[in-house]
C-alpha cells in the first residue's frame, strides 16, 4: 500500500552472502515478500494447531468448528485438484486439515460428547 | 418457445462455475468459518481454544490480502475473511480476558 514491502525486499536482496539461488527466492513472484508464500503456511497452521489441541480434554474441542474445518479441507482438497495449475502442497494441506478435524470430532465421539458445546 | 430451463438462472446454473460444481461450494462453504463464530457468542471462554483462535484470526488476516491479490479479485472472499477475523477474534479476546481474570482471581485469593 505505502510501497514499504517492495523496498525491504530490495534492501534484504542487497546484502552480499546471498547465494544466487537465495536472491532469486527473494525476489521471485511467490516468494517470502508476497502474501502468496505466507497464505499455505497459515493454512498449515490450522492443522498444527489442531494437532496442538489433540491433548487437550475434549471439552475444549469446539464441535462445530472442527465440523467446519474437516468440511472445507475435504472440500478444498478437491477443489485442488480441479484447478489449473494443480498445487498439490495445496492438495497436502487440505487433506490434513480435514483429517486433523475428523480426528478431533472422532475423539468427541469416543467419549459421547459430540454433541455438547 | 423458450425452453423452461433457458434463461440466466439456468445458464448460471449449467455453467462450469455453477452450484453444481466444486468451483462454487468451496467458498460457499468457507462462509461457515465467521457462521460458526456467530453460533459460538456466547461460547463458555474455557472451551475456547486460544491457539486454534489465534491461527485462525491470523489465517483471515492474510487471505484478506490474497483475495485482493490474486486476479480475479474477489471481494466476496475479502468480506468473508474480514469477518471471521474480526468474529474469531472476539472469541480471542474473551479467552484471553478470561484468562486475565483467572489470574487475578487467584492473586487476590487471601492465603491463610
Amino acid at each position: 500500500m505505502f510501497g514499504i514491502v517492495p523496498k525491504l525486499q530490495q534492501y534484504v536482496c542487497a546484502w552480499n552472502f546471498w547465494p544466487a539461488f537465495m536472491k532469486k527466492f527473494i525476489m521471485s513472484e511467490k516468494g517470502p515478500f508476497t502474501i502468496f508464500f505466507w497464505t499455505p503456511l497459515a493454512k498449515w497452521g490450522i492443522s498444527i494447531a489442531n494437532i496442538g489441541d489433540m491433548r487437550k480434554p475434549v471439552e475444549q474441542v469446539n464441535t462445530l468448528q472442527q465440523c467446519v474445518i474437516a468440511w472445507t479441507g475435504l472440500l478444498f482438497t478437491r477443489w485442488c485438484f480441479i484447478i489449473r495449475p494443480r498445487v498439490y502442497s495445496l492438495v497436502l494441506c487440505n487433506f490434513c486439515m480435514a483429517q486433523t478435524g475428523l480426528y478431533q470430532l472422532y475423539r468427541k465421539h469416543q467419549q459421547g460428547k459430540l454433541f455438547t458445546r | 418457445m423458450a425452453s423452461k430451463f433457458s434463461g440466466i438462472f439456468w445458464t448460471w446454473v449449467h455453467s462450469s462455475t455453477g452450484p453444481k460444481t466444486t468451483h462454487f461450494w468451496a467458498p460457499v462453504c468457507n462462509w461457515f468459518f465467521p457462521i460458526q463464530a456467530l453460533y459460538d457468542w456466547n461460547r463458555d471462554p474455557a472451551k475456547i481454544s486460544k491457539e486454534m483462535q489465534c491461527v485462525l484470526v491470523c489465517y483471515s488476516s492474510l487471505f484478506m490480502r490474497w483475495a485482493l491479490r490474486i486476479s480475479p479479485q474477489s471481494y466476496i472472499l475479502f468480506c468473508m475473511h474480514l469477518f471471521n477475523a474480526t468474529l474469531q477474534g472476539r472469541l480471542l479476546i474473551r479467552r484471553l480476558m478470561w484468562e486475565s481474570s483467572q489470574q487475578k482471581a487467584i492473586e487476590d485469593k487471601p492465603t491463610n
